[in-house]
C-alpha cells in the first residue's frame, strides 16, 4: 500500500481533516490488551450452549431434557416451553408480516418445526463450556425428518416441500420498482435486446470473532446489562426491550472490541437474546460464545440471486433495463432478509448509466438453509455485478469496446443530482474522471497488444472493468446525534452512538472535531459503543459513520465553537461579530493581542457569572442530511488464466474511488482494500454449499475458502474527489465501496481472457474446476 | 450417495446363499463395527443401554457352514422384522458410533430389501439396501445396491471424506458377505445335504 | 474444541508407549505427537478417542540424521526442524520441498513426520514423496521391530500397515544422487491447505534417457499410490521437451473415475485432469533438477 501515515503529534492544528494520521485504535489490538466479548469475565458467570437442529427440515415431536438436566454442573435446560412460560411469545424481530412479505415469524427457540440445519432448539446453561456441550449432546430430540429443499429453483417447483404453512408456494416476498410499462414497451421497439442470466453465489460472512454476548441482570433495579460485539448498541437495546419486555432505559448495551461486523452482527439473533433471557431467569451473568462451526450455520449468509437482466438498446444506448430476480432468504425471513435483496439491491441497478426506463422485480424464496441478510454492501455488490456484467455483454453484442460503450452511456456531470426510475438518487458524480484516472494507471492500448501477443503464445490474459456506483451514507429523514463537551481543562470528549467494528471511527471523528475546535488532536477523546454514554442515533452499517456520525460531530463542534466565540466576546468585552477564530484562538478583529485560546475560554465557561445563554460548553446536536450519497469509481483487473488447470492469477488490481471529501486517506485506502479482498473471496473462492439433505457442506474453514493474504494481489489505489452536496463535510460513504466494485471487474476480465476459447459467460466463484469446465464446454460447442 | 455392485460365488446354489443371507448373526458379523444386533418389536422405542448390557457377555452362535441349518432357519430374518444395532465405525482415527434400527422391508426369494436409520449425538444416517440372487452356470450371482443419506455434524464437518468413508463401509460389508458365502461354497456339499430337507 | 472425555497418558520411552498401547488396546486409543492430524479430526467430531497416548516428548524419536546414502527422520521430527536442518535440501530435496508446503507456519512448528504418515489422510503431502523416494518406514510394536517399504505402507483412507499397538519410529529416505532429479508439486486447497493433488517424482537419467522413474500422487486417490502407467511411459524413454506431457497423459490410464476422490472443491473428473497437469509439472521439474542444487 502506498499511503504513508503521520503520527498524531505531526498533525498541524486545524489541518487534521485530510491528513493520513496513524490510527489511534491499533495499540490495544496489536498488543493484546484489547478486550473482546469472551475476554470479559464476571463473577459467578455461567455459560450458555445452544442445541441446534441437525436436520434442514423436520418436525420435533419431543425434546427430552431429563438426562441433560441431571448432569453435574448444569444449571438449567430451556426449550420453547420455558420461554412461553416466562411470558414471552418466543418471537424475535424479522422482516415477515409486512405488506409484501409472508406473514411468518422468526423465533427465539424452535418449537414444532425446524427449517434449517442450525435452527436453535434448546439452551443449556452450565458452569463451564465442556459441561454445556456434553449436556447439549445428552438432550434427546425426537425428529421426524421431512423432505428438504436447498435450492431456490427447486423451492419454487409445484411439488416442493412446504417450509412455512403461511407461504405454501415458498414465496417469502414479492417486490418491484421502476416504470414497468414504459420499460417493457422499450423492449418492443428496441434495435437490440441483450440478455444475461446470472447466478450469484451464496456466501458466509466470516468475521474473525464469531458472535458472542455476556448478559447480566440486576433484579432489584430491574436492569439488564449486555456486552456484545455488535454494530448498534441502541439497536440491540431496542430489540432486547421489545422481546424481553424490559424498559429500554433500563437496558445497558456495551460493545467491547468487535472482531469484525460486516453487516451480520447488526441483527437480532437467538444467541444474544437468549443469553439475556437466561441471565434474567438465573440472575447470574450468562455468557454465550459461538464456536466457528456454530457461527457458520447460525450467522446470516448473503447474496444469493438467480436472475435475468435485459437491456433494450437504441443507437448504442441502453433505453430500457429489466431485471427479474429470484432471491434466497433461507429458512425464515430474518431482519433485512427481505429488504436487502429487494430495495437495497433493486434501486441501485442503473449503475453509472443514464437509463430512462427501468423495472426490477424480485421474488424472495424460502429454502431449508441458514437465513440470509445484509453482508458488507447489502444488495449493492449484487446490483453492481448485474449492471456491469450486462454492460459488458451489451458491448460484446454490439461488437464494440466495453469502455466506449460505457462512456456513451454514462450519466453526465451536469445531470446531477440524478434521479433513477426507481426513485433512488445520486447526489453528485463524474464517471469519466475515475475511468480516465484508472487508465493513467493501466495503459489500455498497450494491454490489448500484450494480450494479442500472449494469445499467440497460447497464454490467456484478460482485462475487466467495473464502473460502479453505490448509494449509502444515510438519507433524508435519517437522524444522528453527536454530543460534545469541552471540559474546563480544555480537553474535549465527543460521543456518538456508532460502534467501532474496525473502521477507525475514533481516528476520523477526532480529526473532524479537532479541526472545528482548533484543539490538539490528542486532546480529543471519542466515546462510543455504550448505550449509557452516547446520544440517540444509528449504528454502524450502510457506510454512514462519517456522513452521519462525522457530520453530527462537526455540526455539534461548530455550535460549541460559536458559543465559545460568544464567551470570548464577553470576556474580551467586544461584540461577538468582531471576534475572529483562528486555529483554536479567538481574537478581536484588528487587535490580535486581545485574544484567548479555546482552552482559556473553557476554563471560564462553567461560571454562574456568565449570562445564561452562554454558560457551559456542552452540546448535543441531532443531524439529518439533505439526502444520501453516491460514491463511485472504476476498478480494473488484469488476469491470466491457464485453461488446462483452471488456474486464475490476478496480475494487477487498480482501484480508483471517489468518496467525496476524504477525512483520512489512509483509512479510506484501508477500507477499499479490505472490501476488495472480501469480494475477491466471493468472486474466486467462496461458496456456501448445501447438499440435498440440507447439510451445509462448506461449514468450516477447512472447506470454506476465505482468501488469505497470499491469495490477494497488491492493490493499487488512487482517488478523485467529488464532494457530496448533501452534508456539510461533503463526504460520501466508503466502508462498502470496495466490496461493491470488485466482482464484475474480475469476472469481466476472466471472460475477456477466455473469449478466444468461446467463453462468453461464467458464474462465480471462479474456482479452478469451474474455469476448466467452462472452457471444456465452450470447446465442445 | 448411491452405490451398487455385484459378486459371484462358485459351487453354491441359490438356496444355500438365500439361507446364509437370512442369518441375522452372519449379517451382523459382516456389518462394519457392529457391536451387536438384536431383534426388537418396536423400532421407535429401543433401550440401547439395556441391549448393550445384555449383548456384552453373550457369545454368537455359529453361522454357516458350521452351523446347523435348522438353527439358522429358525432365527432367519423375515419381512417386517426390526433389528436394533450399535455400529462403531473405525477407519483410522475416524470412529463415529451410531445407534441404529433396521427393518427388513422385503423378503421374497430371491430378493431382499432392508432399510435402516442410525443416530449419534449430533449426526444421523438413513440407508436402504437390497440384494438379488441369480443362478449362474456354476454358482450364484449376487447384485447389491445401497442408498445412504447422512445428516448433521458428520456431514457438515466431514464432507471431504464422507463419500469415500461411506463407500468403504458399504463395500466392506458386501465383501465380507461375499467372503462368508465363499466359505459356505467351499463347504458346500456338506451344507447342501443338511439343508436339502429344509428348503 | 469440545471433545468427549478421554484419558491422557504420557509415555516416557518407546517401550513404555508400546506397553500403554497394548494396555489400552480394547479402548479407542490414539497416539498424540504434534496433534495436527489428530486434533482437527477430534474437533470435527469424526474422531472420539477414549485414550490418548502422548509420545511428543520422546527424544528417542526426534531429530534427523543425514547419512552418506540415506537420511533418517525420527518419527516426532517436526516439519520446522526439517526445514531448519542444514543439508536437507541437498540430500533429499523432494522431502524438503514437500515439508515446505505442508499447512502453514504454525502447523509446521508442531506437526510431525511420523504423525502425518501414520494418519494417512488421503490429501496430506508426505505419503506421496516417501513412496516416490522409495523410503522405508521403521515400525516398532509388541512383536518387535520391522521395516515396511513406503509403497506398501499406505493401504486405504486412514489405513496403513501399522498394527494395533505399533508406532512409527523412523523414516529412512534414500538420498538423491547426482544423476537424479527429485521434486514435489502440489495444488493447495485454498481452504484447508491440503493437496487437491500432489505429485512427487524421482527420476534417474544419464542425460539422454530415463533410467529409473518413481512417481506417486496423493490427494487424488484414497491413499498415496504410485502412478505406474506414467512411470512405464518414462522408463527407457528419450528425454525430450514433450516427454513430461506424454508421460503425464498416461497418469490416469486404467484409473476408474470412482477411484478418484470427489469433494465439493474438486470433482473426480477434474481431479483426473489436475493429476495429469501436476504429473507433467512434477516430471518436468524433476528433469530440470538433475544435477542441479536445490535450495529453500
Amino acid at each position: 500500500m502506498s499511503i504513508e501515515t503521520i503520527e498524531s503529534d505531526e498533525v498541524e492544528r486545524g489541518k487534521a481533516v485530510g491528513s493520513s494520521m496513524q490510527r489511534r485504535e491499533d495499540r490495544p489490538l496489536i498488543t493484546g490488551e484489547g478486550q473482546f466479548t469472551d475476554d470479559l469475565k464476571y463473577p459467578r458467570e455461567v455459560q450458555l450452549v445452544i442445541l441446534r437442529s441437525r436436520f434442514g427440515h423436520a418436525t420435533i415431536t419431543d425434546i427430552d431434557t431429563s438426562e441433560a438436566e441431571a448432569m453435574d454442573g448444569v444449571l438449567a435446560v430451556y426449550t420453547e416451553e420455558d420461554i412461553l412460560a416466562s411470558g414471552l411469545d418466543n418471537t424475535i424481530p424479522g422482516d415477515g408480516g409486512q405488506d409484501h412479505t409472508a406473514p411468518v415469524d422468526r423465533h427465539l427457540l424452535a418449537s414444532q418445526k425446524v427449517r434449517y440445519q442450525g435452527d436453535p432448539i434448546a439452551a443449556v446453561v452450565a458452569k463451564d463450556r465442556y459441561t454445556g456441550h456434553d449436556a447439549v449432546d445428552a438432550i434427546d430430540v425426537s425428529y421426524e425428518r421431512l423432505d428438504m429443499v436447498t435450492d431456490i429453483q427447486d423451492a419454487l417447483q409445484k411439488d416442493a416441500p412446504v417450509i412455512h404453512e403461511e407461504a405454501p408456494d415458498n414465496v417469502a416476498f414479492e417486490w418491484s420498482s421502476g416504470n414497468a410499462d414504459e420499460t417493457l414497451a422499450s423492449f418492443d421497439d428496441a434495435e437490440e435486446v441483450v440478455e444475461v442470466d446470472l447466478s450469484i453465489n451464496k456466501v458466509v460472512a466470516v468475521p474473525m470473532e464469531p458472535r458472542a454476548a455476556v448478559a447480566q441482570y440486576r433484579p432489584a433495579a430491574e436492569e439488564l446489562i449486555v456486552d456484545l460485539g455488535c454494530q448498534s448498541v441502541l439497536g440491540v437495546q431496542d430489540h432486547l426491550s421489545g422481546v424481553l419486555g424490559v424498559p429500554e432505559q433500563r437496558i445497558t448495551v456495551r460493545a467491547p472490541e468487535v472482531g469484525g461486523g460486516f453487516g451480520v452482527k447488526a441483527q437480532p439473533y437467538t444467541g444474544h437474546i437468549l443469553a439475556a433471557w437466561c441471565a434474567m431467569q438465573l440472575e447470574r451473568p450468562v455468557k454465550w460464545q459461538a464456536t466457528r462451526s456454530e457461527a457458520f450455520v447460525s450467522t446470516n449468509h448473503s447474496r444469493r440471486h438467480d436472475l435475468t437482466a435485459r437491456a433494450a438498446i437504441e443507437d448504442g444506448r441502453i433505453v430500457g433495463l429489466h431485471v427479474d430476480s429470484t432471491a434466497d432468504v433461507g429458512g425464515y425471513l430474518t431482519s433485512g432478509g427481505a429488504g436487502v435483496p429487494s430495495g437495497a439491491f433493486g434501486t441501485r441497478l442503473l449503475g453509472q448509466y443514464d437509463i430512462p426506463n427501468a423495472f426490477v422485480e424480485v421474488t424472495g424464496v424460502f429454502t431449508n438453509t441458514t437465513t440470509l441478510s445484509a453482508y458488507r454492501g447489502a444488495g449493492r455488490p449484487e446490483a453492481a455485478y448485474v449492471i456491469e456484467r450486462l454492460a459488458n455483454a451489451c458491448a460484446r453484442e454490439l461488437g464494440e469496446d466495453p469502455l466506449e460503450f460505457r462512456r456513451r452511456n454514462f450519466i453526465e456531470p451536469d445531470q446531477f443530482p440524478y434521479e433513477t426510475p426507481f426513485g433512488s438518487g445520486y447526489d453528485s458524480g463524474d464517471y469519466e474522471k475515475t475511468l480516465d484516472k484508472a487508465l493513467e494507471y493501466v495503459d489500455y492500448e498497450a494491454f490489448r497488444e500484450r494480450q494479442a501477443e500472449a494469445r499467440e503464445e497460447g497464454r490467456y490474459l484478460g482485462i475487466g472493468f467495473s464502473n460502479y456506483i453505490e448509494i449509502c451514507g444515510g438519507g433524508a429523514g435519517g437522524l444522528q446525534g453527536g454530543q460534545l463537551r469541552i471540559h474546563p481543562s480544555g480537553k474535549v470528549v465527543a460521543r456518538s452512538s456508532l460502534v467501532e467494528n474496525g473502521q477507525g471511527h475514533a481516528t476520523g471523528f477526532s480529526q473532524i472535531v479537532a479541526d472545528e475546535l482548533g484543539v490538539d488532536i490528542d486532546d480529543v477523546d471519542i466515546v462510543a459503543g455504550d448505550s449509557d454514554r452516547v446520544p440517540e442515533g444509528g449504528g454502524t452499517g450502510g457506510s454512514k459513520a462519517i456522513t452521519m456520525g462525522g457530520n453530527a460531530l462537526k455540526e455539534g463542534a461548530k455550535k460549541l465553537r460559536e458559543r465559545a466565540r460568544a464567551i470570548a466576546a464577553h470576556e474580551l468585552e467586544a461584540a461577538t461579530e468582531d471576534i475572529v477564530f483562528d486555529d483554536g484562538e479567538f481574537h478581536v478583529a484588528g487587535a490580535p493581542s486581545r485574544s484567548m485560546t479555546i482552552e482559556d475560554v473553557a476554563s471560564v465557561a462553567y461560571s454562574g457569572n456568565l449570562p445564561e445563554d452562554i454558560r457551559g460548553l456542552e452540546e448535543t446536536t441531532f443531524f439529518s442530511p439533505e439526502g444520501s450519497t453516491a460514491p463511485f469509481g472504476t476498478h480494473v483487473v488484469i488476469v491470466e488464466i491457464d485453461p488446462e488447470s483452471g488456474e486464475l492469477e490476478i496480475d494487477r488490481y487498480v482501484a480508483i474511488d471517489d468518496v467525496g471529501t476524504q477525512i483520512n486517506p489512509k483509512l479510506i485506502e484501508g477500507q477499499i482494500v479490505g472490501g476488495v479482498v472480501q469480494s475477491i473471496g466471493q468472486a474466486i473462492y467462496e461458496d456456501a454449499i448445501y447438499d440435498d439433505n440440507g447439510n451445509l457442506l462448506s461449514g468450516t474453514l477447512q472447506d470454506y475458502a476465505v482468501p488469505r493474504a497470499k491469495h490477494v494481489p497488491e492493490i493499487e489505489w488512487d482517488s478523485t474527489v467529488t464532494p457530496s452536496p448533501n452534508n456539510p463535510l461533503g463526504a460520501k460513504g466508503v466502508g462498502e465501496a470496495g466490496t461493491i466494485a470488485t466482482m464484475p471487474a474480475i469476472v469481466n476480465a476472466t471472460i475477456d481472457a477466455l473469449e478466444p476459447l468461446g467463453v462468453d459467460h461464467i458464474d462465480m466463484p471462479l474456482t479452478q474446476e469451474r474455469i476448466w469446465r467452462t472452457v471444456q464446454e465452450a470447446q465442445e460447442e | 450417495m448411491e452405490l451398487s455392485g455385484t459378486f459371484e460365488l462358485e459351487n453354491v446354489t441359490v438356496e444355500e446363499v438365500w439361507l446364509a443371507l437370512s442369518d441375522p448373526v452372519l449379517l451382523a458379523q459382516a456389518a462394519p463395527g457392529c457391536e451387536f444386533a438384536e431383534e426388537v418389536d418396536d423400532p421407535d422405542d429401543v433401550d440401547f443401554d439395556a441391549l448393550r448390557a445384555a449383548a456384552a457377555d453373550r457369545e454368537d452362535p455359529p453361522t454357516l457352514p458350521e452351523a446347523d441349518p435348522e438353527e439358522v432357519a429358525e432365527r432367519a430374518i423375515e419381512e417386517g422384522d426390526h433389528y436394533a444395532a450399535v455400529l462403531g465405525v473405525k477407519i483410522g482415527s475416524v470412529n463415529p458410533t451410531f445407534e441404529a434400527v433396521g427393518t427388513i422391508t422385503k423378503r421374497e426369494f430371491p430378493e431382499m430389501h432392508a432399510s435402516g436409520e442410525g443416530a449419534s449425538s449430533d449426526s444421523s444416517f438413513e440407508v436402504s439396501s437390497g440384494m438379488k440372487l441369480t443362478e449362474t452356470d456354476n454358482g450364484v450371482q449376487v447384485d447389491w445396491w445401497a442408498e445412504s443419506d447422512v445428516f448433521g455434524r458428520v456431514a457438515q464437518m466431514g464432507q471431504r471424506v464422507m463419500n469415500p468413508v461411506a463407500n468403504r463401509l458399504v463395500n466392506r460389508f458386501f465383501s465380507q458377505i461375499a467372503d462368508r458365502l465363499t466359505d459356505v461354497g467351499e463347504d458346500s456339499p456338506n451344507v447342501r445335504d443338511r439343508i436339502k430337507d429344509l428348503i | 474444541m469440545f471433545p468427549n472425555k478421554f484419558d491422557y497418558v504420557r509415555a516416557t520411552s518407546v517401550a513404555e508407549a508400546i506397553d500403554l498401547l497394548e494396555e489400552y488396546a480394547d479402548a479407542d486409543t490414539e497416539i498424540l505427537a504434534g496433534g495436527h492430524s489428530l486434533l482437527p479430526t477430534i474437533k470435527s467430531g469424526l474422531a472420539s478417542p477414549e485414550v490418548v497416548v502422548d509420545i511428543s516428548g520422546l527424544d528417542e524419536l526426534a531429530g534427523l540424521e543425514i547419512g552418506p546414502e540415506t537420511t533418517t527422520f525420527g518419527a516426532t521430527t517436526t516439519y520446522a526442524d526439517v526445514l531448519h536442518t542444514d543439508g536437507v535440501y541437498d540430500a533429499v530435496p523432494d522431502v524438503a520441498e514437500t515439508v515446505e508446503v505442508i499447512g502453514d507456519r504454525q502447523v509446521r512448528n508442531a506437526g510431525t513426520m511420523g504423525g502425518n504418515l501414520a494418519h494417512a489422510d488421503p490429501a496430506s503431502d508426505l505419503p506421496a514423496v516417501v513412496v516416490a523416494a522409495d523410503a522405508t518406514i521403521q515400525i516398532q510394536g509388541p512383536d518387535g521391530e520391522r521395516a515396511v517399504p513406503a509403497s506398501e505402507f499406505f493401504i486405504a483412507m486412514y489405513t496403513t500397515d501399522l498394527g494395533p499397538s505399533e508406532l512409527i519410529t523412523a523414516i529412512e529416505v534414500p538420498n538423491v544422487g547426482d544423476d537424479e532429479g527429485a521434486t514435489y508439486v502440489k495444488k493447495k486447497s485454498p481452504s484447508s491447505g491440503y493437496a487437491m493433488v500432489g505429485v512427487a517424482a524421482r527420476l534417474r537419467t544419464d542425460g539422454d534417457s530415463i533410467e529409473a522413474a518413481r512417481l506417486a500422487a496423493n490427494g487424488a486417490f484414497d491413499h498415496a499410490q504410485r502412478l505406474e502407467a506414467a512411470e512405464d511411459a518414462l522408463v527407457g524413454a528419450t528425454v525430450t521437451d514433450d516427454l513430461a506431457a506424454t508421460a503425464a497423459g498416461a497418469a490416469t490410464d486404467g484409473v476408474e473415475e470412482w477411484e478418484l476422490m470427489d469433494d465439493i472443491q474438486v470433482s473426480s473428473d477434474f481431479r483426473g485432469q489436475l493429476l495429469e497437469v501436476y504429473t507433467e509439472r512434477a516430471i518436468q521439474q524433476a528433469l530440470d533438477r538433475v544435477g542441479v542444487a536445490v535450495s529453500a
